[in-house]
């Protein structure tokens, strides 16, 4: 069973009021750290073995989605380069220009003359009213 | 002699002053250093006698200002001074435990389970200080860590996880099995909390 935190804060204060006592350090520790330090150089911080697998890794990282982009940029190139330009039209000669014009005119007008023509006062006249039945006076 | 002037205003935070004394040593300044060692060395000294052999921790501590003196300038200053010397201490402890492992003798194992220090006048309480001890060796490396910083050290869960560079997950997890072998072995010695 999890132990509820007020165990947790009685064990705590447990071992802290009943830590063993550090041992005192010996007066002349300061002295000797001191003339230590006096004869030691700090390090010059250089790129360290990790640091420069997560720079190569980083690196690595940014080759992917390059490749992409830069086969995307191609692509849309070649297309551009590459695709069939639309050829310009042929002229016409006058024969055919003629002919051209009376399939036109043919086919625009077959259509539109077998439409039955309707009349504005059909369209607001019984259909069963005799013309002299009116019943306004 | 040269007088070290502290920044001291009421808001400056511990870590500041830190980085202000480490920056000074950085230039070359030993009184720097030996301000930071002074505001430290209390703190590092329990830790590594939590986690070392007693009889060594002078030199143990000397190690380990030592060296975080020659690892100054690779030190990042957007850390804490604090957690970055309270590595350097595990590691140094790490480094002891390993070599006390190769070499260790019986008898070594006795003298330091012994208490090594008597100076409270009151027996339970020694007794206490005894068991505190013996505790904390019984439980294993990682575990000891965890409880030491944590429960006796006051170092917050999130710069544990700094210190030792593990998740912070981890930590709760090592700190619940830390504390459930704790009470278990102070149960089996006759004591309720």
């Amino acid at each position: 069973m999890r132990p509820l935190p007020e165990d947790d804060l009685r064990l705590a204060a447990f071992l802290k009021a009943h830590r063993p006592p550090v041992p005192p350090s010996d007066p002349a520790l300061e002295e000797q750290l001191l003339a230590a330090i006096a004869t030691t150089p700090q390090e010059i911080p250089t790129i360290a073995p990790h640091t420069v697998r997560q720079l190569t890794k980083r690196r690595r990282g940014w080759v992917l989605p390059g490749a992409i982009a830069a086969s995307l940029v191609v692509t849309a190139i070649g297309y551009q380069t590459l695709r069939p330009q639309p050829q310009p039209t042929a002229e016409l000669s006058a024969a055919e220009l003629a002919e051209l014009e009376t399939f036109i005119e043919s086919t625009w007008q077959d259509p539109v003359a077998e439409q039955p023509v309707v009349y504005a006062d059909e369209l607001f006249t019984q259909p069963d009213a005799a013309p002299g039945n009116s019943t306004m006076n | 002699m040269q007088v070290l002037v502290l920044p001291t205003s009421s808001n400056e935070s511990h870590s500041e002053r830190d980085s202000f004394l480490v920056q000074r040593s950085l230039q070359g300044d030993h009184q720097s250093f030996q301000a930071l060692y002074r505001r430290h060395q209390a703190r590092v000294r329990a830790i590594l006698f939590q986690l070392c052999d007693a009889s060594a921790i002078d030199d143990l501590v000397q190690d380990v200002f030592l060296r975080a003196w020659k690892g100054l300038p690779k030190f990042r200053q957007s850390a804490q001074f604090s957690t970055w010397l309270y590595r350097i201490a595990w590691n140094v402890a790490s480094d002891q435990r390993q070599a006390a492992a190769r070499g260790r003798t019986q008898f070594q194992n006795l003298t330091t389970h012994a208490p090594t220090r008597q100076e409270s006048p009151d027996v339970l309480h020694l007794h206490y200080q005894d068991l505190v001890q013996r505790g904390l060796r019984e439980l294993s490396f990682e575990h000891r860590t965890v409880l030491v910083l944590h429960d006796l050290e006051e170092v917050p869960q999130k710069e544990i996880a700094e210190i030792l560079t593990i998740p912070l997950g981890t930590v709760k997890s090592r700190l619940f099995h830390a504390r459930a072998a704790m009470r278990k072995y102070l149960e089996r010695q006759g004591i309720q909390l």
